[in-house]
């Protein structure tokens, strides 16, 4: 036998080109094939509406055993859909097992006409507006809040603004210390001219976000491409890909006053922990969060670094507070079989314990 | 779907009988190697390069027979995340066959063991990696460059006609130089930063002397934007120049780490034995190297810039369409802006008239 690598065959590189035009060719057989593709798979109806923003309530099929409502805030850079992107992984299914009542906020595609939508806008209008449309339709004078990754640093400012109308606050991988450079993103955004970016374009494409995005790994891409072909044959494996493809391109653009103040006031100048950030004319003062608190965190998250998440817990007011780390990364935290097993119920319980 | 499995079969087909060829041609040169001794090292040397031209040459026309078909293909998917997926699997089998063909040589002369610095620098071709990572990046290609000339100083020569002989004194220079910073000198930062030199020279000595011309109205205005994208724009390249440069610079390094993990693994008889685990190395090391760079406050920085520089031209380019649409009856950017401003804030008074009226009827119970 020959030892490894030793001589090299001709034949043998050429069968594995040949061997990847066939698979190329399976690619676009498969492609072809396939129906269309769909997230968001459990069922849900619009109950408030404001502008492009829309809030939806999920249909509970099980017996609502934590009283007080749960209202999910998504990241404006991304579509919620991330956290019920198919059946057998959905984040959300798995919270209504458990017996929540849930909300979730759709903050929609802003486009040239939003250029003018600010923090205050989000915070002090459209997130108000839908926390005090479910206290009022479910006769509760507090909700739970979960908000997640921008939408937790949102949920995180809300909460501040408004404790009186928090329960219990949830925040997973939220960045909230934005001195880090842990991640490439809180660097990149340190140095960003991001006056000039919104003069330019007034609301930022998400073709722009996504070029950035995709530059964090860009050799890791190539090979999740040329990987997804030898899985052509599994029609399954093929759909979840799909799936993921299809929230990672959608990106809406960003109100582009909204995005100068997040990346100045956050990414910069790190006011959340040093202080100094102003919502429309309100103060903000993060040691008014003093309700219960859970803050989860995912240990490999290279977009929002635990260096930027856990130090949460150490500038709220709140005496209940809890950091849980998760072994995984942005993703996982919501569509890993651990997330499903583990996380929600998890979540579930600890809202359960806060609920009266 | 019977003429879409006819189309692929036929593909295939090609590809097959291109492989066949492949096949044999490799199969003879094998054959002629066989025998080869120490004494006969340097026509094995000779014969090893003829071997790589050969079948390079076969490679490109899996390139190019992959790049036609894949078009045709493209269009016969109907749904968009089908047809960005299928964008970004083709990308990908692209990025992976050009680094083959740039990594044969390599790998032959290794295992001939006439691998030595002056023939890894022979085969490792700077041009040809630098394709490689200019698909990597999406970097833009010179064309955009040169089409970016000719249509600010077409735009130049119609706002102000009789400057035209002055356009061309700059364009031509301008055009080359543009042509070279993504060329050679993206690959030399400090050359990059000269080139630009050069060109504002010539933008001061040909246009620059128009803006000091008496006011022209309304023309005056498109003429200085005009003016001022053009002199914009090699300040654009040359950043575009250092930025190429930091990028082609830590490849090069990497695949320098790559070649000499994968020598040691030959030494050791570990090394991989298909194409494929070479090109896991290769994505790991970079993805690596990469990131070290990226993660500096260098890199950071240049490409903040970078990115304001093109910011700056876009802004420029925006208000020189403004100007030339003034005259049409159509809505302007700036007037829509103005309108988006009022709609926002009527909105915002709405919604707080509404919220107070709300709290007035509810007694502010619940808000």
């Amino acid at each position: 036998m020959m030892p490894p690598a030793t001589i090299f065959d001709p034949i043998a590189a050429a069968k594995e080109t040949l061997a990847l035009s066939r698979k190329l060719v399976k690619a676009y057989e498969t492609l072809s094939r396939l129906g269309n593709i769909e997230v968001g798979a459990t069922p849900k109806e619009p109950v408030f509406e404001c502008d492009k923003i829309k809030l939806y309530h999920y249909r509970q099929e099980h017996r609502i055993t934590c009283k007080v409502p749960v209202l999910l805030a998504y990241a404006l850079v991304n579509r919620p859909y991330m956290l019920d992107l198919q059946p057998d992984r959905s984040f959300v299914r798995h919270l209504l097992q458990q017996g929540l009542d849930l909300y979730v906020i759709d903050w929609g595609y802003p486009t040239k006409a939003d250029k003018y939508l600010s923090m205050d806008d989000y915070l002090n209008i459209y997130l108000n507006d839908c926390v005090d449309f479910i206290r009022q339709a479910t006769e509760h004078d507090q909700v739970n809040l979960m908000g997640i990754c921008q939408g937790g640093s949102f949920s995180v400012i809300y909460t501040a603004l408004y404790p009186e109308k928090i329960k219990n606050l949830v925040t997973m991988v939220t960045p909230v210390d934005f001195s880090t450079n842990d991640g490439l993103l809180f660097r990149w955004s340190k140095s960003m001219n991001v006056d000039a970016l919104v003069d330019a374009y007034g609301v930022i494409p998400g073709d722009f976000l996504n070029a950035g995005y995709m530059m964090l790994r860009p050799f890791m891409k190539i090979g999740k491409y040329l990987d997804i072909l030898e899985a052509l044959g599994d029609r399954d494996k093929i759909e979840n890909f799909l799936r993921m493809e299809q929230w990672m391109m959608d990106t809406p653009a960003q109100a582009g006053k909204c995005y100068r103040q997040f990346i100045k006031d956050l990414y910069q100048q790190n006011k959340l922990v040093k202080g100094g950030m102003v919502i429309g004319e309100k103060r903000v003062d993060i040691k008014k969060i003093t309700m219960p608190l859970l803050n989860v965190y995912a240990g490999d998250d290279h977009i929002v670094p635990p260096g930027a998440t856990t130090p949460l817990n150490d500038i709220v007011g709140s005496a209940d507070k809890q950091l849980y780390a998760f072994k995984g990364g942005h993703i996982g935290v919501f569509v890993s079989s651990k997330s499903q097993k583990e996380l929600a119920p998890a979540v579930a319980k600890w809202l359960h314990e806060r609920a009266n | 779907m019977e003429n879409l499995n006819a189309f692929y079969d036929e593909w295939l087909d090609a590809q097959k009988k291109m492989m066949k060829n492949w096949m044999e041609a490799g199969d003879h040169l094998r054959q002629s190697f066989a025998g080869a001794t120490r004494d006969q090292e340097s026509e094995t040397r000779k014969s090893t390069f003829d071997f790589h031209e050969t079948l390079m040459g076969m490679h490109q026309s899996w390139a190019s027979a992959t790049a036609s078909a894949f078009e045709a293909m493209q269009k016969n998917l109907s749904q968009s995340i089908g047809r960005e997926t299928l964008t970004n699997i083709f990308s990908s089998a692209e990025t992976y066959m050009k680094l083959f063909e740039f990594w044969l040589p390599i790998y032959k002369s290794l295992q001939d063991k006439t691998l030595d610095p002056a023939s890894y620098q022979r085969l490792f071709e700077p041009a040809r990696y630098k394709e490689i990572l200019d698909k990597v990046f999406a970097f833009v290609s010179p064309g955009n460059f040169k089409e970016f000339y000719d249509l600010a100083l077409k735009h130049l020569e119609t706002v102000m006609p009789f400057a035209q002989s002055l356009n061309r004194q700059f364009a031509g220079f301008a055009q080359s130089h543009a042509e070279m910073f993504s060329g050679a000198l993206g690959r030399d930062s400090e050359a990059a930063v000269k080139a630009y030199e050069n060109i504002l020279d010539a933008y001061q000595k040909s246009l620059g002397p128009m803006l000091k011309l008496p006011a022209l109205g309304k023309a005056r205005e498109n003429i200085e934007l005009t003016l001022s994208l053009l002199k914009r724009y090699p300040a654009y390249l040359a950043q575009y120049g250092k930025f190429q440069n930091h990028m082609y610079a830590a490849g090069q390094k990497a695949m320098e780490k790559i070649m000499a993990e994968f020598a040691r693994r030959m030494k050791d008889q570990t090394a991989a034995q298909s194409y494929d685990e070479f090109f896991k190395l290769w994505a790991e090391t970079n993805d690596q190297a990469y990131h070290e760079l990226f993660n500096t406050e260098e890199f950071s920085a240049l490409s903040a810039q970078l990115q304001s520089a093109g910011l700056e031209i876009r802004k420029d380019f925006q208000r020189v369409l403004e100007l030339a649409l003034a005259d049409y009856p159509l809505v302007l950017r700036s007037e829509m802006d103005e309108l988006y401003k009022t709609v926002h804030e009527l909105k915002k008074r709405i919604h707080d008239l509404e919220a107070a009226m709300r709290a007035n009827a509810t007694g502010g119970s619940k808000r």
